[in-house]
């Protein structure tokens, strides 16, 4: 059991919530969600041969966040220079950080949210909050789920015609020749 | 096959949009998407398995139905079990009853969804309450029994080494020496 045990590896992303954490870790032949809070792990296994999609989309919490930071870092900038000794030291420590916050946050790039789903589950993995962590994980997916699924036919990735219904044949187009659809009673 | 969906509006997808090397949007709600899609996403769900009746008299049963044909035997128990008693698991076929009992008594490492983590438990033990020192002499003891009880106990799921249990092992040792210390220093005064 130890040496299954240390078949994980850690994939790139890391997610917070309040009071819990979050990973990605490759196994032998799945991938691991472990949730962390306070002194218990939580887990969920997403095994190769049953992902059958990776949906990722783009969100706009980096422009978001970047702007929050800027405004605030203006206020604490204008503060500094309208405050006297003691204070402004302070403010100046504020701006510098918020700085520095945007400048981390502008760097780490694109945010995103990503979905694996399953045949019976669509899950959202919650470590994969920005774009360059998320097509490091799927890049390092891809291998190990076409080897466990095989590689994709690229005809399946051909877009289908659109499917056209035929009309439902007429009362009168289905009867045989001859016959007269049946009076409504009514003579125009 | 099934079908994949915008995670915003819940359009369904086509297949240009499917494996693309640039963001592609929903047309929908123009979300930006990249959907990477695998070959099970387009395979038949698979029939359901279903145990034959036994054909011929003597022919061996399943365990569990005995009017079931037996297909394999149990790798752990060696009971003869029908298709639908038997469970695939990292390449072992078990029956239903090994499953459970391997589940109970965490030797089955793949079927855990929660595990406590006791490393973390006994470090902060040992740690935190130093902020607020006099509370050690609770909880150094605490962390030292934590430690000690749950040394074999399994742990987190991923790599993590035993150095949690040991520095909290050394922490709490070395308070309840310092409150030791602190004793004798006051009572022989």
């Amino acid at each position: 059991m130890a040496r299954a045990e240390k078949a994980y590896r850690r994939l790139p992303g890391r997610g917070a919530g309040l009071f819990s954490y979050s990973r990605l870790w490759l196994g032998p032949d799945h991938l691991l969600l472990a949730r962390t809070a306070f002194f218990s792990e939580e887990y969920k296994r997403f095994y190769f041969r049953d992902i059958q999609a990776v949906v990722t989309r783009r969100t706009k919490l980096r422009e978001i966040t970047s702007a929050i930071l800027a405004v605030t870092g203006i206020v604490f900038g204008v503060m500094s220079v309208f405050t006297t000794s003691g204070l402004r030291v302070f403010f100046f420590v504020m701006t510098g950080s918020v700085l520095v916050a945007l400048l981390v946050n502008w760097l780490c790039g694109p945010t995103c949210v990503c979905h694996l789903r399953t045949a019976v589950q669509i899950e959202e993995l919650s470590p994969l909050k920005r774009f360059r962590a998320t097509r490091k994980v799927i890049e390092r997916l891809k291998p190990n789920i076409e080897k466990a699924q095989g590689p994709l036919a690229p005809e399946l990735l051909r877009p289908k015609p659109p499917v056209v219904f035929a009309a439902a044949p007429s009362e009168t187009a289905a009867q045989p020749a001859g016959k007269s659809t049946p009076s409504t009673g009514i003579s125009p | 096959m099934s079908v994949v969906t915008c995670t915003k509006c819940g359009f369904v997808l086509n297949e240009a949009m499917f494996n693309q090397p640039d963001w592609s949007h929903c047309p929908s709600c123009s979300s930006p998407l990249r959907v990477d899609v695998f070959p099970t996403l387009f395979n038949a769900p698979a029939p359901a398995q279903t145990a034959q009746a036994v054909v011929t008299e003597g022919e061996a049963s399943c365990f569990y139905h005995p009017s079931k044909k037996a297909v394999l035997p149990c790798e752990t128990c060696g009971r003869f079990l029908c298709a639908l008693c038997d469970v695939e698991l990292n390449g072992q076929h078990l029956c239903p009853a090994c499953l459970a009992s391997g589940q109970k008594k965490g030797k089955l490492s793949n079927l855990d969804n929660r595990r406590v983590l006791y490393d973390s438990l006994a470090l902060t033990l040992a740690l935190l309450p130093l902020l607020v020192w006099p509370f050690t002499l609770i909880t150094a003891p605490a962390a030292l029994f934590v430690a000690i009880r749950y040394w074999r106990a399994p742990g987190s799921v991923v790599q993590r080494t035993k150095i949690r249990l040991i520095l909290a092992l050394f922490l709490a040792l070395a308070q309840i020496v310092g409150w030791g210390i602190g004793f004798w220093a006051m009572f022989n005064s």
